[in-house]
C-alpha cells in the first residue's frame, strides 16, 4: 500500500513536471534558447492566479486569466530580450545570461509584491481528501493529474495536427529551410514561447494549488525539466514528459530504500547516467 | 555642464559637512543580520519589526542617557556564506560592537569571526545546541532545542507514548533537534522507529511522512522551521492516528489558524508580554506582535540596560566590553525576565497544543 | 531577364568573396553555375536569396531591384533556393514537409500544389506518412525538389543538387528540372560539382573562378574553350 501511495504520488506531481518539461523543450528545441526565465513564467501563473481567487474570480477564470498572464510575459521576454540578442548574434552563453536575469528579476518582483512568506490556497475541494481503494488523495492532486493529461495530450495534438504545430516542428527540424520556405522562424519563436508560456501556467497553478506558493519555487521543477528533456532526447515531446514522471516516481520510490535527502541525488545520478552512455537520449529525433 | 557638476558637488559636500557639523548627542550603531528575503524572510522580517520597535520606542523617549540607538540591517538569507560577509561589512566598515542574529547555520557561520575580532553576537532566533559552545562572544536568549526537547519527551513518557517517529529539516536546527530528540527518548525508556529528512523550503512532505507512517510510530516529533502549513495539512489528509509533537519552530501564526492542525502540541519558550505593549506594537507596525518580534523586543531592552550601565560608567563602548557588563549584570528585568549563568539564558518553557485555531497551553516547566 | 546581377559584391565579416559579378537568368532558360570549391557559387546563391546583402552593386528580378527586402519576400515573388545537402524537414513525415511549406508559399493561385508534386514524385505520395529523415538519400533529395518549386516559384536556385546521389538518379532528377522549367517557364539557377552533368542540363554556362566571372557563353563554347584548367 505504501509503495502504490507512493507510485501514485509521484504520477501526480511527474504528470504536472511532464507539462512544464514538455513546455520547456518545445522552446529549447525550436528557438534552442536555455530558457530558464521558464521557472520565472511558471511561478508567475501560481500568484496570478491566487491574486485574481483573492479577488472573487470564479476558479476556472482565475486559471484562464493567469494563462494569459503568463502568455504576455513569455511573449514579452521572446521580445524585448531574446530577440534583440539575437539580432546581436549572441552567443548561447550570453542569451543563457540574460535568462537568468529575467528569472532573478521576476522572482524577486514576485518576493516584493506578494512578500517571501509561503502562500496558501484556500479552495475547500482542493484539501478534500477522496479515497480509492486503499489510496488517499486530495482534490488538488485529482485535478493536477487531470488537467496535466489534458495539457499533455493538447500539446502533442497541436503539434501533430495544427498547421501551426507543423510549422512550429518544421522550425525546430531545420531552421535554414524554416527561413527559405517563407516559415519566418522569428514570428514562430514569439508564438512557441508565448504557447508554452500559457500551457506552463497549468502545473504553475496546479502544482501550487496541493503545496503552497514561493517565489523561488519554480527552479526544481524547471531543473527536474532540463533532466526529463535532455534524459528524454531534445525534440521529442513525449520522451519529456514520460521521463519528467520516471524521475519523479523513482524520487519518490527511492524514499523506500534510502533516506530522503538522496531524492535530489537520484535525479541527478540519472542525468549523469544519461550524459554518460546516451547524451542524446532516449529517443533523440533525427 | 562642468560648473553645474562642480555646484553640485559643492552642495552635496556643505550638506555633508552641515549634517555632522551639529551632531553633539552620539548615535550608537548597532547591526543585525537577519533574513529578509529567501523562505525565511517572515521570520527575519517579524524579528527585525521586534528590534526597531523597541528601537523607537527608545529614541522617542530620548534614546540613552541623550545617545540614540540606530541598528543597521543586513539581509543574510539565513545563508551562511551571504552572513559572513554581511558581518565583515557590518564590523569593518560600520564599526558596530554588537550584531543580532538569527537561524542556526549563519549564527554558528559568523561565531568564530565573532571570537576573532571580539563582536557580541546576539541570537534570540536560533536554538541548535551547537550555538552553546560556539564561541564566548555569542550568547543565546533562547534555551537550547536540547532544553525544549528534554520537557517534551518528559511529557511524551509521561503520556505513556513509547514508539516515535522523527521528521526533521536536513540542516543544523533540525539535525540537533533529531540528534537530542532520539537521544533523550531513547534514554527515557522510548524507542524511535523511523526517521526521514526534509531539505529547507520543501513543501511536499507526502513521501517522507508515508514513509514514517509504515513504521506506525504513536508519537510524529517535528523538527522543522518552514512550510509548516502544508505539512498540517498533509498530516491532515492522511488521517493519520499518531500525536504530533514539535517544537517553538512550530508557533506560526498560520498554522494555528489551520483548522488541519488541530491537536498538534509542542514546547514554545515561554515570551508573554504585557497586553499594553501588545497593543502599541499593534498599533505602530499594523501586525500582531509574534513570537519572534517579542523575543528580538525583548533582547533589545537586554542591550539597552548593558548600555545604560556603561555609558553611566563612562565604559567605551566595544564587543569585550558589553559581553563583560552582560555578564556582570547577569540577571535582567526585561519584559521576559532573562537569567545567564552560561551563554545561555534561562526561561521558562510550556507545552501548548492547537484547537480551533488557536493555542492552549497544557503544562508550564523551567529549563536549567 | 527574370533575374539580373549587375557589378555585384559579396563576403562575410572582414572577407569580400564574390565582386563584380553580372549575368543573368531568362525565363525557362536553365544556368549553370560552375567552378572549383571556394569560387563564391554558394555566396551568389545566398546573396540572391537576401541571406546576405551586396556590398556593391544589385539584384534585380523581373527588372525591379531588390535592395535589402527580406527573405520572405522574396520567396513570396517565386525566388526560390533548394540548398545543399539540408532540404527536408527531417523530423517532419513526408506529408508535413509538403503541407507546411505550401501552406507559406502557395496561395488558391499556385502553380505547383500538393498534388502536383505527389504527381511528379510517385514515392513520395505513398511514403505520406513516413519520417522524411528515415527516406533514403534519393528520396530526400525527391522531398526537397519537390519542397523548392511547391507555390509558384518564378527562379529555382538549385545548390550542388547531385551529391550523394547514384547516376541514374542525378539524371532523372534533372529531367524533372527540366520538365519543370519548359511546362511553367520557370528559370533554373544550377550550382554544380558534376560538371558533365550539368552542361548536358544548361542553356547556358557561367563559370567562376575566385569570386569572379571567368567564362559565360553556350555550353558548346564551354566546351571548346580554354577555361578547364580552372577544375
Amino acid at each position: 500500500m505504501l509503495l502504490l501511495q507512493l507510485l501514485v504520488n509521484g504520477i501526480v506531481t511527474g504528470c504536472a513536471l511532464g507539462v512544464v518539461a514538455v513546455s520547456f523543450a518545445l522552446v529549447y528545441a525550436t528557438t534552442r534558447i536555455f530558457h530558464i526565465a521558464h521557472a520565472g513564467v511558471y511561478t508567475l501563473g501560481g500568484y496570478l492566479a491566487w491574486s485574481l481567487l483573492a479577488h472573487g474570480v470564479p476558479e476556472p477564470l482565475a486559471l484562464l486569466g493567469a494563462m494569459a498572464g503568463c502568455t504576455v510575459l513569455g511573449a514579452a521576454i521572446q521580445h524585448f530580450l531574446y530577440a534583440p540578442l539575437e539580432r546581436r548574434r549572441a552567443t548561447h552563453l550570453i542569451v543563457l545570461i540574460a535568462s537568468l536575469g529575467a528569472l532573478a528579476v521576476i522572482q524577486n518582483l514576485i518576493a516584493a509584491v506578494y512578500s517571501s512568506d509561503i502562500l496558501e490556497f484556500t479552495i475547500p475541494w482542493a484539501s478534500a481528501v477522496v479515497t480509492l481503494g486503499g489510496l488517499r488523495l486530495t482534490g488538488a492532486q485529482l485535478a493536477t493529474l487531470a488537467l496535466s493529461l489534458a495539457a499533455f495530450v493538447g500539446m502533442l495534438w497541436f503539434a501533430h495536427r495544427t498547421l501551426l504545430g507543423k510549422r512550429i516542428r518544421a522550425v525546430a527540424s531545420n531552421p535554414f529551410l524554416a527561413e527559405i520556405t517563407r516559415l519566418e522562424p522569428r514570428a514562430v519563436y514569439v508564438t512557441v514561447i508565448a504557447i508554452a508560456s500559457a500551457v506552463v501556467c497549468i502545473p504553475g497553478v496546479l502544482v501550487p494549488l496541493d503545496l503552497g506558493l514561493q517565489p523561488y519555487g519554480g527552479v526544481t521543477p524547471l531543473l527536474t525539466a532540463t533532466i526529463a528533456m535532455i534524459a528524454g532526447g531534445v525534440g521529442s515531446l513525449g520522451g519529456a514528459f514520460l521521463f519528467a514522471v520516471v524521475i519523479v516516481v523513482l524520487q519518490n520510490l527511492s524514499l523506500l530504500v534510502m533516506p530522503g535527502e538522496w531524492s535530489i541525488g537520484v535525479t541527478f545520478a540519472i542525468f549523469v547516467v544519461f550524459m554518460l552512455f546516451r547524451p542524446r537520449g532516449l529517443f533523440a529525433a533525427g | 555642464m562642468r560648473m553645474s557638476r562642480f555646484w553640485l558637488a559643492a552642495v552635496a559636500a556643505g550638506a555633508l559637512l552641515g549634517a555632522a557639523a551639529p551632531a553633539r548627542a552620539k548615535t550608537i550603531e548597532l547591526g543585525a543580520l537577519l533574513p529578509l528575503t529567501g523562505p525565511g524572510a517572515v521570520i527575519g522580517t517579524e524579528q527585525m519589526r521586534g528590534i526597531q520597535f523597541a528601537v523607537d520606542e527608545l529614541n522617542a523617549k530620548g534614546g540613552i542617557d541623550g545617545d540614540k540607538v540606530h541598528v543597521i540591517y543586513d539581509d543574510d538569507q539565513a545563508k551562511s556564506d551571504q552572513a559572513v560577509l554581511d558581518f565583515n561589512k557590518l564590523v569593518s566598515l560600520q564599526h558596530v560592537p554588537m550584531i543580532w542574529l538569527a537561524y542556526s547555520g549563519p549564527t554558528l557561520a559568523t561565531a568564530p569571526l565573532a571570537t576573532r575580532r571580539h563582536i557580541l553576537i546576539l541570537n534570540s532566533g536560533a536554538q541548535s545546541d551547537a550555538l552553546q559552545k560556539a564561541s564566548p562572544y555569542l550568547v543565546n536568549t533562547l534555551p537550547s532545542t536540547e532544553e525544549e526537547v528534554k520537557v517534551m519527551v518528559k511529557y511524551l513518557r509521561a503520556q505513556g507514548k513509547s514508539t516515535a517517529a522523527v521528521l526533521y529539516e536536513n540542516d543544523a536546527a533540525g539535525i540537533g533537534g533529531r540528534d537530542d530528540f532520539v537521544k533523550d527518548f531513547k534514554a527515557a525508556g522510548g524507542k524511535i522507529v523511523a526517521q526521514e529528512p526534509v531539505q529547507f523550503g520543501q513543501t511536499d512532505f507526502r513521501p517522507a511522512l508515508l514513509k514514517l507512517a509504515s513504521a506506525k510510530p504513536q508519537v510524529l516529533y517535528v523538527v522543522t522551521t518552514v512550510g509548516m502549513v502544508p505539512l498540517a495539512d498533509q498530516l491532515h489528509e492522511m488521517n493519520h492516528k499518531w500525536l504530533v509533537a514539535g517544537t517553538t519552530f512550530m508557533n506560526n501564526p498560520q498554522v494555528i489558524a489551520d483548522p488541519n492542525a488541530a491537536g498538534l502540541i509542542h514546547t514554545q519558550v515561554e515570551a508573554n508580554v504585557s497586553p499594553a505593549l501588545m497593543a502599541a506594537f499593534q498599533k505602530k507596525m499594523g501586525v500582531e506582535m509574534g513570537f519572534f518580534s517579542r523575543q528580538y523586543y525583548n533582547s533589545a531592552q537586554m542591550i539597552f540596560i548593558i548600555l545604560d550601565h556603561m555609558i553611566k560608567a563612562k565604559t567605551p563602548i566595544t564587543g569585550a566590553n558589553m559581553r563583560t557588563e552582560l555578564f556582570k549584570i547577569k540577571t535582567f528585568a526585561t519584559p521576559v525576565p532573562m537569567t545567564f549563568t552560561s551563554n545561555t539564558a534561562i526561561v521558562p518553557i510550556a507545552i501548548e497544543e492547537m484547537k480551533n485555531g488557536t493555542e492552549v497551553t497544557i503544562t508550564h516547566s523551567v529549563a536549567k | 531577364m527574370i533575374l539580373e546581377l549587375a557589378g555585384v559584391a559579396a563576403g562575410y565579416g572582414s572577407k569580400t568573396v564574390v565582386s563584380d559579378l553580372s549575368f543573368g537568368v531568362e525565363p525557362g532558360q536553365i544556368v549553370a553555375l560552375l567552378g572549383h570549391n571556394g569560387a563564391g557559387k554558394t555566396t551568389t546563391l545566398k546573396t540572391v536569396m537576401g541571406l546576405i546583402a551586396p556590398r556593391a552593386g544589385e539584384v534585380r528580378f523581373d527588372g525591379q531591384a531588390l535592395g535589402r527586402m527580406p527573405v520572405a519576400e522574396r520567396v513570396a515573388r517565386g525566388i526560390r533556393l533548394l540548398p545543399e545537402g539540408r532540404g527536408i524537414f527531417p523530423d517532419l513525415t513526408v506529408a508535413e514537409n509538403i503541407d507546411v511549406v505550401a501552406a507559406r508559399t502557395g496561395a488558391q493561385g499556385a502553380m505547383l500544389k500538393p498534388a502536383d508534386v505527389y504527381a511528379l514524385f510517385p514515392v513520395l505520395d505513398e511514403r505520406r506518412a513516413t519520417r522524411s529523415g528515415s527516406m533514403s538519400g534519393g528520396q530526400q533529395q525527391m522531398l526537397a525538389f519537390g519542397l523548392a518549386i511547391l507555390g509558384t516559384p518564378r527562379c529555382l536556385m538549385l545548390d550542388e543538387p547531385s551529391i550523394g546521389l547514384q547516376p541514374n538518379l542525378v539524371e532523372r532528377l534533372f529531367g524533372q528540372v527540366r520538365d519543370v522549367c519548359r511546362a511553367h517557364g520557370m528559370a533554373a539557377l544550377l550550382v554544380e560539382q558534376n560538371v558533365a552533368a550539368a552542361m548536358g542540363l544548361a542553356d547556358r554556362v557561367v563559370i567562376m573562378n575566385n569570386g569572379r566571372i571567368v567564362f559565360e557563353g553556350l555550353p558548346e563554347e564551354a566546351r571548346a574553350s580554354n577555361v578547364w584548367h580552372y577544375f
